[in-house]
């Protein structure tokens, strides 16, 4: 009797743990059919993208009036930016396709960059066209290859879903291996990794735009003297934080860093308030505070956003920094982030600029960022403006009501920097900065100001 | 030949494991990564890319010091503006593989914001620990043999920084 009854509990119980395996099972196979098709229309959607950026290059060449050419750029622009998108969301394990990613990039940059120098009403240099033929060249191989790849994904033998889940314990492999010979079969993204590989050996590309080579060995111009001891950083370090919170730090911790601007970096303990550290960073060169973060949460606030403008202005005074010109601020939590650009006569200098961070429940500075300006900041011969401030106000389209001129030195993708007069302007209750070349009276750029909780930010 | 009452422990045994693992299955499979919790008690930022940003920290990074924090959400807005890497925060966050908080899902799980959201608008605001680093990951887990391959800058905490 019982063995009846025990039979028939452990039959239902398999009947039980099978019906929830194939449930189980047809759940991961929904969800790998999907994966599959995230996987497969990233695929097409980089060989189409690829090929269509390759046509758009072609036709740019092909095309003999400057306007056409410029269409033909924009897609191709867009077209390689898509194909980079793409790309880089495809599912590649223990791979990543970084020299295809930037070959994408790059000629999506150059294409745009391109099309810009031709919008102002300038040519291509015949050196330009050639750089864009062999881009051309590239992309038409870059297509190629991705068409071998494709015969393996329509052949099934690359299967995207095949990527995800976990990996077979090592002990039944390796049985697995010795019950059948192991040949050297080829691996299924061998091609792209093929690919990436020659991508790799291409000569370095350099032009106005911020994807150009150049950029990437960009050292910092603006921080003077010579190398400073450990001792001598820490000591700088516990001066600026200490007048920045008007306490008493001493170091915890030092480390170094071998970032584009290769710093002593500290850790430090205030010795008044127990658990309120400050994170600093002191160049190696020249000994300068290039940053500074106090960790502790701020409280209600009891200054508003002038107060704390003050605040930060007077500290920017206090550390030699005179003549700084706040630009924008905003408030994250309950602190202020003031931006100082420094000035040069009347010209305020953008590039060279620094964050200020005030704490708005005690005034504390708890935040302070110089990357940019020591990355930047040296001795300039701005050149004298040929433009009068009405000749620049002039140029803003009549409908829009201009707010204010003044001249601003900006920089622009690529590194360079430009003398502008910078027109604030209103329209449908939204304001702009449109920068126009002090020199030559050409629009440069323009930023929409956005406003943000205590506070406004340029884009 | 054992008795037949301990003969039957066995299969009965068995049969409750599997019995019990597909009622834990059923109980947890509508709470996979579907729900995101709410963070109601704490603001977090003003857009939503912060609010992505601050939960990517705190699920890769939430035991870390304070600037090793901020360091996880430079390196994030470093790959935005790479050319190796998507163009957006979420294009940098959801690449395959790119980060191990979302491959098992703990970027769906963590509740405390309140620190990586600070250190997330200190990102956004320009601070970067690392200047300029690319990649960071863990010495003591596997990672792979890549990885070593690109030049370390520092290391903050129990994360490596490299460009």
């Amino acid at each position: 009797m019982t063995r009846k009854l025990s039979t028939i509990l452990l039959s239902l119980a398999l009947l039980l743990a099978i019906g929830w395996g194939l449930w189980e099972r047809a759940n991961r196979l929904t969800l790998a059919n999907a994966v599959e098709a995230g996987g497969q229309r990233d695929f097409y959607n980089l060989l189409n993208y690829v090929e269509q950026a390759q046509v758009s290059m072609g036709k740019t060449l092909a095309s003999s009036s400057p306007r056409q050419q410029a269409v033909h750029l924009t897609e191709a622009w867009n077209q390689a930016a898509a194909a980079q998108h793409s790309l880089t969301q495809l599912p590649t394990p223990g791979f990543k396709p970084v020299n295809t990613s930037k070959f994408l990039s790059q000629t999506s940059d150059y294409s745009n960059y391109l099309a810009q120098k031709l919008a102002r009403g300038e040519e291509m240099t015949p050196q330009e066209r050639q750089q864009l033929a062999s881009l051309r060249e590239e992309m038409g191989r870059l297509a190629a290859d991705l068409h071998q790849t494709e015969g393996q994904v329509a052949g099934k033998t690359l299967r995207w879903s095949s990527f995800y889940g976990f990996k077979m314990p090592s002990l039944p492999r390796t049985i697995a291996g010795r019950a059948l010979p192991v040949e050297a079969r080829p691996g299924p993204l061998d091609g792209f990794v093929n690919t990436d590989r020659r991508l790799q050996t291409l000569p370095s590309l350099n032009y106005d735009g911020p994807f150009s080579d150049h950029l990437e060995k960009q050292r910092p111009l603006g921080l003077g003297g010579g190398e400073v001891t450990q001792a001598e950083a820490e000591r700088r370090a516990m001066n600026f934080s200490n007048a920045a919170s008007n306490s008493n730090y001493r170091v915890q911790a030092t480390r170094t860093s071998n970032g584009r601007i290769p710093t002593f970096s500290l850790r430090l303990l205030d010795s008044r308030r127990p658990n309120v550290t400050t994170h600093i960073d002191v160049s190696k060169q020249g000994g300068q505070i290039v940053s500074l973060l106090n960790t502790r949460p701020v409280g209600a606030p009891t200054l508003d956003a002038a107060a704390a403008l003050e605040k930060a202005r007077a500290f920017l005074q206090a550390q030699g920094f005179t003549g700084m010109q706040p630009t924008y601020t905003v408030r994250t939590d309950n602190n202020q982030v003031i931006t100082f650009a420094a000035k040069e006569g009347d010209v305020i200098l953008y590039p060279d600029q620094v964050k200020v961070k005030v704490a708005l429940d005690n005034g504390e500075i708890t935040g302070w960022d110089a990357t940019p300006y020591y990355m930047s900041h040296h001795k300039r011969d701005l050149p004298r403006p040929k433009l009068t401030p009405e000749q620049a106000r002039a140029k803003i389209n009549p409908g829009i009501k201009v707010e204010g001129v003044r001249l601003a030195l900006i920089p622009l993708p690529g590194g360079q920097e430009k003398l502008t007069y910078e027109v604030k302007t209103k329209m449908d209750n939204t304001y702009y900065l449109n920068y126009i070349n002090a020199l030559t009276g050409e629009e440069e750029k323009v930023l929409q100001i956005i406003d943000v909780p205590g506070g406004q930010l340029t884009m | 030949m054992l008795p037949r009452r301990l003969r039957l422990l066995l299969p009965v045994l068995l049969a409750a494991t599997l019995l019990s693992a597909a009622l834990w299955q059923y109980h947890h499979q509508g709470q996979a990564p579907g729900a995101i919790p709410t963070q109601a008690g704490t603001p977090v930022g003003t857009s939503d890319e912060m609010n992505l940003l601050a939960r990517l920290i705190a699920a890769e990074a939430g035991d870390e010091p304070y600037e090793g924090q901020v360091a996880v959400g430079a390196v994030v807005l470093n790959r935005v503006r790479s050319p190796l890497f998507p163009s957006t925060i979420s294009g940098v966050i959801f690449e395959p593989w790119a980060f191990e908080s979302v491959s098992n899902g703990r970027i769906w799980q963590v509740t405390d914001l309140a620190s990586p959201s600070r250190a997330a608008a200190d990102a956004l605001n320009g601070w970067d620990p690392t200047y300029g680093a690319l990649f960071f990951w863990n010495p003591a887990k596997e990672v792979s043999p890549w990885i070593w391959t690109r030049s370390i800058l520092t290391q903050i905490g129990r994360h490596v920084f490299a460009r």
